[in-house]
């Protein structure tokens, strides 16, 4: 293996920044939806990978118009999650509302399952080619030359969730979010309509998973029907390092997760990542249930 | 329903499975038929390769048959069912052995199915010629009751080392493998042919099955220096890696193991791998009128193990022809195959009745498929 060097070390970071962009994304959805609900949506991953093969279907009647055909995907990618969401709001999650906690989880667990076989017997479970027009290429970053494309990634990731802060602290449907998420029984007695603010949370959790999806798809230059399962896993992971229902943890863990599993890949093996990401978060979870980021808040869960 | 009946019938099919277990004895020599066992994966997810088996055998015994036979002998095919189960392999050998009407016995996939029949094919005096296993350790036991006339999974990899670092001069070689036992193998035995052409392997990495990124992977290529990159790869994580390679920039000349041929390949590829180098057995002139008569038959694509099965039964009828049709005859007759036409091409035995492959074809992904290439 070459000397570590200032270039190489740019290009890890890097590439890290872009993977633990797209968990963050995931997180940050799962952890809204998850907030809001009090239930894990297991089908987040399903979303994120719907929405791939959606946007993957319509790429080519969009315009080749360089950044701002990234932007016309990553929206059209934002509405094919909300609208799925807000489906699986509807379909899913309300009908079953005042139903034991036990009960969406495994209705979740039901449609995960449902859409991966859907879209395997649609599309079939090969790898789909998925290649976005822009960005491509490489920029200088100091000493080091890096893909355009994980820069931007990286962007969006950092963007949108700065976006997402500032909805949620200074509108009044953010706030209407944020006290459900504090405690739902008592933001109902103060008039608010948590009916639409679990729908709302679910919209922008799923357009949060489609946006990861379209960047993930772009970032391995393909899509495949089982690919909601990583993510699930990798999101469900950040979410945990950042502590559960905390959306800046949700960020961080991702980021975090993506660089760790970048450097353990680098510098011991692609062969223990997996196994190297998952003890240390095990340990994590024993030493700091809370997270690395988030207070200890019990009824958290 | 009255259970006479019944049982009436459950006694006949018992006889029947009894005499046909038994089979007739002795006076194979004598007989007018060559009977030939195909065993293999009938039934299960591996059936598929079975009825490869089955077909290629058919379709040869038919051609052979209508061009007279063996000196007028008919040459038959009886179907066995391993299930691609080491166990049942050891047994269904068992069963095929002790049947003196079969004079040859042809199949099992897997290298473990064969290492498990191969004992009894030699303790019952039968030939087995091995039609797919490709582990190399089969035919270098000193059992001269096995013959192999597909290639082992060496050889494609050597003949790409010696490519790499002798015919084009690229000495300084990464290597990516599948962390399986298949990707482990391969690259073994490229590594160490690599080396001892003076070739030297400058980044040796591994990778897990359900990798899809390989972002860190390739940064330590990026900074390997390397000249050639070769992958020990399946179809899609050799797209993935050579694809991400190339959007990050890398710039090297990239060759794989055979296991990427499939239309896929290039197909999600795309421009991505246009230029990537790998190699096949040579086919030989009469492959293609093999295959035309396949796709007559069956309308259906013929596999490798088609061809490979079509061969074994043209060899084992050329021995019969050569020394007669006991087994012992075949056996030796099989032992002394030297540049036979087959559909394979010429075939001929080594001394460890492997059959020689020397030529491999160069493949190269042109306009979006596989073509020919000379180095």
């Amino acid at each position: 293996m070459a000397a570590v060097t200032l270039p190489v070390l740019i290009d890890q970071l890097v590439s890290g920044l872009a993977i633990g962009g797209v968990y963050a994304l995931v997180a940050l959805g799962f952890a809204l939806i998850f907030g809001v609900l009090r239930a894990a949506q297991f089908a987040h991953g399903e979303v994120y990978m719907v929405v791939a093969f959606l946007v993957l279907a319509v790429l080519p009647w969009f315009p080749a118009l360089g950044p701002l055909q990234f932007l016309l995907v990553i929206v059209t990618a934002a509405i094919f999650g909300a609208i799925a969401g807000m489906l699986i709001e509807r379909g899913v999650f309300r009908p079953l509302a005042d139903a034991p906690h036990i009960a969406p989880i495994i209705s979740t667990i039901g449609l995960m399952i449902l859409l991966q076989n859907l879209v395997a017997y649609l599309k079939g479970s090969e790898l789909h080619r998925f290649a976005l027009a822009w960005p491509q290429g490489n920029v200088s970053v100091g000493p080091a030359s890096v893909p355009v494309l994980k820069l931007v990634i990286f962007g969006t990731a950092l963007v949108i969730p700065a976006l997402l802060q500032v909805a949620l602290t200074r509108t009044q449907l953010g706030r209407a979010i944020r006290a459900t998420a504090i405690d739902a029984e008592t933001a109902r007695l103060m008039g608010v309509n948590t009916a639409r603010t679990s729908l709302v949370a679910f919209a922008i959790g799923s357009a949060l998973a489609g946006i990861a999806g379209v960047l993930v798809g772009a970032l391995y230059g393909v899509v495949y029907s089982t690919m909601g399962v990583t993510a699930l896993v990798k999101g469900y992971a950040a979410t945990i390092i950042g502590g559960v229902g905390n959306l800046v943890g949700a960020v961080a863990g991702g980021l975090l997760l993506g660089l760790f599993e970048v450097f353990v890949a680098s510098y011991v093996s692609p062969r223990w990542t997996d196994a190297i990401v998952y003890t240390l978060l095990i340990v994590l979870l024993a030493l700091r249930p809370q997270g690395l980021v988030g207070r200890a808040i019990p009824e958290k869960l | 329903m009255s259970r006479r009946p019944l049982r009436w019938v459950s006694a006949l099919v018992v006889i029947a499975l009894l005499v046909a277990g038994c089979g007739s004895p002795g006076n194979a020599a004598d007989s007018d038929e060559i009977k030939i066992a195909v065993v293999g994966p009938m039934t299960g997810d591996a059936a598929q390769y079975g009825e490869d088996f089955t077909r290629g055998a058919q379709l040869a015994a038919e051609q052979i048959n209508a061009a007279d036979g063996v000196d007028g002998k008919k040459i038959t095919i009886v179907t066995f069912d391993d299930r691609n189960d080491t166990t049942e392999a050891a047994s269904v050998a068992q069963k095929i052995a002790t049947d003196s009407s079969i004079v040859a016995s042809m199949g099992h996939f897997t290298s473990s199915t064969v290492y498990a029949a191969m004992p009894i094919y030699k303790s019952n005096q039968l030939p087995l010629v091995v039609i797919s296993a490709s582990d190399p350790g089969i035919t270098e036991q000193g059992n001269e009751w096995v013959f192999r006339v597909s290639p082992t999974n060496n050889l494609g990899a050597e003949a790409m080392a010696d490519l790499i670092v002798s015919k084009l001069g690229l000495k300084k070689i990464a290597i990516f493998y599948l962390n399986t036992d298949f990707g482990k193998t391969e690259r073994g035995f490229f590594t160490a042919r690599v080396q001892a052409n003076g070739g030297e392997i400058v980044l040796d990495e591994p990778y897990q099955p359900d990798a899809k990124d390989f972002s860190s992977s390739i940064i330590k290529l990026k900074n390997a220096g390397a000249d050639a990159v070769y992958l020990s790869s399946y179809y899609n994580d050799a797209v993935l890696l050579i694809r991400q390679a190339k959007d990050a920039g890398v710039q090297t000349r990239w060759f794989t193991s055979a296991a990427v041929l499939s239309p896929q390949f290039t197909e999600i590829g795309g421009e991505a791998v246009e230029g990537v180098i790998t190699n096949r057995i040579s086919q030989g002139d009469s492959w293609d009128a093999v295959a035309e008569a396949y796709r007559a038959k069956y309308n259906d694509e013929p596999s490798p193990f088609v061809i490979y099965a079509y061969s074994a039964v043209q060899a084992v009828a050329e021995a019969a022809k050569n020394e007669g049709t006991s087994r012992q005859a075949i056996r030796d007759g099989l032992a002394k195959i030297q540049g036979l036409e087959t559909a394979l091409g010429p075939l001929t035995f080594d001394e460890n009745r492997q059959a020689v492959y020397e030529s491999f074809d160069y493949l190269e992904v042109r306009d979006g498929q596989f073509q020919l290439w000379q180095p």
